[in-house]
């Protein structure tokens, strides 16, 4: 009798590993995640702007933050580079 | 772009930081002026939930056309010039930035400013009435009886016994916004370069924020 309780033990044991392991990974990637300033950037000039950044190559460089008015001041520079339309 | 605080507060297509100015292929799809800004602040509600460009787009609701033109609702004024678009806070027939701004060329938004969530009103009270302002601003201008002029001398200076202008504006300091009486009063006779003394002072408070002499070509320090 001794041997099925183990096992049954075992097995439980496994499921519960399993399942705390799935709930984790679930809840893992399901929080939020921070958006850097170059994604913001993009979603505000693709989406909010209306400009297709697809049809470009861009490139982003970002400045040193600095402290002014009590607040902390980022800026980013987007470089678009508009890409060969292919002779047709 | 610029973000405050990690938000994104500004774009600026026509800044001369960028080498290249926007293609035209890249450019929005060409529509009126109160189109391409009801589209953007529509977009940009939706986008940051900001409640200051939904109040805007209520404003634009009693608009048929862009042009220039001070359009209020409620108690929230559309400036309308040289495609600058401003949209203020008016109390006590003050007008408050609410740090809301659009700039338009061609009818595309290349210019774009939202600092709503930093700008407050400190106060939008007046107690100190004109003429109460007016002397105080006298007493102060007063005070000054001589100016020094680098590599000239000094000279005795006064003033004009009445202020040739007065007027109430409002001043911002760390996004924080009062009213201020600004008082000035002219040279009498002029010194050189010195015009007079421009007295400011808070509207509600009677604080002095600054007396100072004017110059023909700018403010000198006393």
């Amino acid at each position: 009798m001794k041997c099925p309780r183990k096992a049954l033990c075992a097995v439980s044991v496994a499921v519960g590993l399993i399942a705390a392991t799935v709930i984790l990974i679930q809840a893992f990637n399901s929080a939020p995640r921070e958006l850097t300033l170059q994604d913001q950037a993009v979603s505000f000039i693709t989406y909010v702007a209306g400009i297709d950044l697809s049809k470009c190559n861009v490139s982003i460089t970002m400045n040193q933050p600095y402290e002014f008015d009590g607040v902390i001041r980022e800026s980013l520079r987007l470089i678009w580079n508009q890409m060969e339309t292919p002779m047709t | 772009m610029t973000f405050i605080n990690g938000t994104l507060t500004n774009y600026d297509l026509s800044s001369s930081h960028y080498t290249q100015s926007l293609p035209p292929q890249l450019q929005p799809f060409p529509v009126t002026a109160l189109d391409a800004v009801k589209g953007f602040l529509q977009r940009y509600h939706a986008y940051s939930k900001s409640s200051i460009a939904q109040e805007a787009l209520g404003v634009l609701d009693g608009v048929s056309e862009l042009k220039t033109m001070n359009v209020t609702a409620g108690n929230l004024k559309m400036r309308v010039a040289d495609g600058n678009i401003d949209w203020l806070r008016v109390v006590n027939d003050l007008e408050f930035h609410t740090g809301l701004s659009i700039r338009l060329n061609n009818c595309i938004v290349n210019g774009f400013w939202d600092h709503s969530s930093l700008y407050r009103i400190g106060s939008a009270e007046v107690n100190i009435p004109r003429e109460e302002a007016i002397r105080m601003a006298r007493q102060e201008a007063k005070k000054v009886t001589k100016v020094t002029l680098w590599g000239i001398g000094t000279f005795p200076f006064k003033v004009a016994e009445e202020p040739l202008t007065v007027y109430l504006y409002v001043g911002t300091g760390n996004f924080t916004m009062y009213p201020y009486w600004h008082v000035w009063f002219p040279a009498d006779p002029e010194v050189h370069s010195v015009t007079g003394i421009e007295v400011s002072i808070r509207a509600d408070t009677g604080e002095i924020a600054y007396s100072r002499t004017t110059r023909g070509f700018g403010t000198a320090i006393q």
